[in-house]
């Protein structure tokens, strides 16, 4: 009897949460989704408002935005002559259903005011399928001739939010600009905005300059000169385009030079007799250490993100391979494996890929494979493309592209899906971009 | 004897509603999984968004379309940001996909009013 008392107890019990479980409310019919579609996200940005003084400003703001979000192939601006509702004001009620209907899934609703010299544009991102903003309405000002870079700083935030990951408009790349014939190649340095905008010059063509490459803080830049008559690695602030010589040796070149992640040191390529090694340069100090010894042609070195080891080009086993090592020295492990000849590694600021130049099977293609070197994937692939540059949020790549024959070096990008590849649109030839972080 | 009996009808009867999820044929369920996947697009998230397994919870009108104000995040195999970007994609593509109700048998509601829908993506980013 007391067998079955228990029974009956743990019956009752297990039908009682069988009904609780049963109520209506806890019902759910369970379905489960695993192929997502390939699309760019379709958003709607009416041509921001002029809240006073913006003019023309305001149209130009709304087309940076729209070419920085459109450029990364994750965003499809829907034209305006699609939209139903007109905005009249950046405090108009927005009507969802009306952007529903267009299929927008964000709205981005701005306004532009300037005066005194300054420029200010506060925007606001909207879920229209979840009628409700993103987040809370934002504002970004500063000097009336820096309206690009706060469009870039409205698109850096837009894409921030919806992707969540950092944002990469708002900066810079220094790169080699060419001119003149192929046999009497006249390079100098220069600076533009991300997207190829506001291209200054840093130094004179008197001599062939290499390898510009930005300090962690966006500062200062490390190049290769031919200025003294062999190629020799300098440092330039780029607030006073003030330069100086580093690690000068007598009787020796160097070349190749990278900073550490926290500024202070140099890591590069030092030929001496023949012998290319990789050298670290404290750039306080002036002191200088050897970090590899072989016989080989050892250069390319770049730091990992957190400055504990180096990445560089060795063909120390006979072809040009990719090794780490310690960024004390030490003894290498090669991390390359496939066929052909690797090349130009650089670490990505998210620390996960290695990107590179590969040759192989007479193609050039910019690549990137994981710090093991497994998950090798080759993102592009051409006559001549090589010197892969990351973006600050590590997610694109700037290298440089060299069409067969006549044509120029130019400057393209890719993502690192290999999908989204297209040309930097800069009026000249151009070659070895280098990145900057996010402006502050 | 007799009341052994008494708690396995009780049970039986709780039975049914214990799973409800079996009363919407296969068929239905596929199709409404089609519907909403052709709205789902993470290609503008981040890879550790992209590779973040969320459930929605899905309030259904009897017309079959989702409440808008009744979508929430029941479970994600990850912290936020990435779950809090992988829920807004997932909750845009229910949205999307259903605005004009998704293909469920009317005379059922009582089967289909709460969902529960997983999207998980991880076969495709592998």
């Amino acid at each position: 009897m007391r067998r079955l008392c228990q029974t009956f107890t743990a019956a009752l019990t297990a039908a009682t949460l069988g009904l609780c479980l049963a109520a209506p409310a806890e019902a759910r019919l369970s379905i489960t989704l695993g192929t997502p579609v390939i699309e760019p996200m379709p958003f709607a940005l009416p041509t921001f408002g002029d809240e006073g003084g913006a003019g023309g400003m305001a149209a130009d703001i709304s087309a940076v935005i729209i070419s920085d979000l459109q450029g990364t192939g994750l965003f499809e601006r829907i034209p305006e002559s699609a939209y139903i509702q007109n905005l009249p004001s950046f405090d108009a009620a927005v009507s969802y259903p009306d952007w529903q209907a267009i299929n927008a899934q964000a709205l981005i609703t701005g306004a532009v005011q300037a005066g005194g010299g300054q420029v200010a544009v506060k925007f606001c991102l909207h879920d229209v399928f979840a009628g409700s903003l993103l987040e809370e309405c934002m504002q970004f000002a500063g000097d009336a001739g820096s309206w690009r870079r706060v469009a870039h700083k409205v698109a850096d935030a837009v894409y921030s939010r919806i992707t969540g990951e950092t944002g990469y408009f708002d900066s810079r790349v220094v790169f080699v600009a060419e001119s003149g014939p192929k046999n009497q190649r006249q390079k100098r340095l220069a600076v533009m905005d991300y997207d190829g905008a506001n291209v200054s010059y840093l130094t004179d063509s008197s001599s062939i300059v290499l390898a510009p490459r930005f300090s962690p803080s966006g500062d200062r830049i490390l190049f290769t000169s031919y200025s003294s008559g062999f190629p020799q690695i300098y440092l330039m602030d780029v607030g006073s385009l003030q330069i100086r010589s580093l690690g000068e040796q007598p009787g020796t070149m160097t070349f190749a030079p990278r900073f550490s992640p926290d500024g202070n040191r140099v890591v590069f390529s030092l030929e001496r007799g023949g012998n290319t090694d990789i050298y670290m340069l404290d750039i306080g100090s002036g002191s200088l250490s050897q970090l590899t010894n072989s016989p080989a042609i050892e250069t390319a070195p770049s730091f990992s993100p957190d400055g504990s080891q180096i990445v560089f080009e060795s063909d120390r086993s006979g072809g040009q391979q990719l090794y780490i090592m310690s960024a004390g020295g030490g003894e290498p492990r090669r991390i390359s494996g496939g066929s052909g000849r690797y090349g130009t590694p650089v670490w990505s600021p998210r620390g996960d890929y290695i990107a590179f130049t590969k040759q192989n099977a007479g193609q050039f293609h910019i690549g990137v494979m994981l710090m093991d070197g497994t998950e090798e994937k080759l993102l592009t692939s051409s006559y001549l493309d090589e010197g892969p540059t990351w973006a600050p949020n590590g997610r694109v790549i700037m290298f440089t592209r060299q069409p067969p024959g006549e044509g120029n070096p130019e400057l393209w990008t890719v993502d690192t899906t290999g999908r989204v590849l297209r040309p930097v649109q800069l009026g000249g030839a151009a070659s070895d971009p280098a990145w900057s972080p996010l402006l502050p | 004897m007799m009341l052994r009996r008494l708690a396995l009808a009780l049970l039986l009867a709780a039975a049914p509603a214990i799973a409800p999820t079996g009363a919407v044929a296969e068929p239905f369920r596929a199709a409404v999984a089609r519907q909403v996947a052709a709205c789902w697009s993470i290609d503008a998230l981040s890879p550790e968004a992209q590779a973040t397994t969320v459930t929605l919870g899905v309030d259904l009108g009897a017309d079959a379309v989702p409440q808008a104000d009744a979508i929430t995040l029941i479970a994600s195999d990850a912290p936020a940001p990435a779950a809090q970007e992988a829920f807004e994609a997932a909750r845009r593509a229910v949205l999307r996909c259903g605005a004009s109700g998704l293909p469920l048998p009317p005379d059922q509601h009582e089967a289909w009013r709460h969902m529960e829908l997983t999207f998980t993506a991880g076969a495709y980013i592998s």
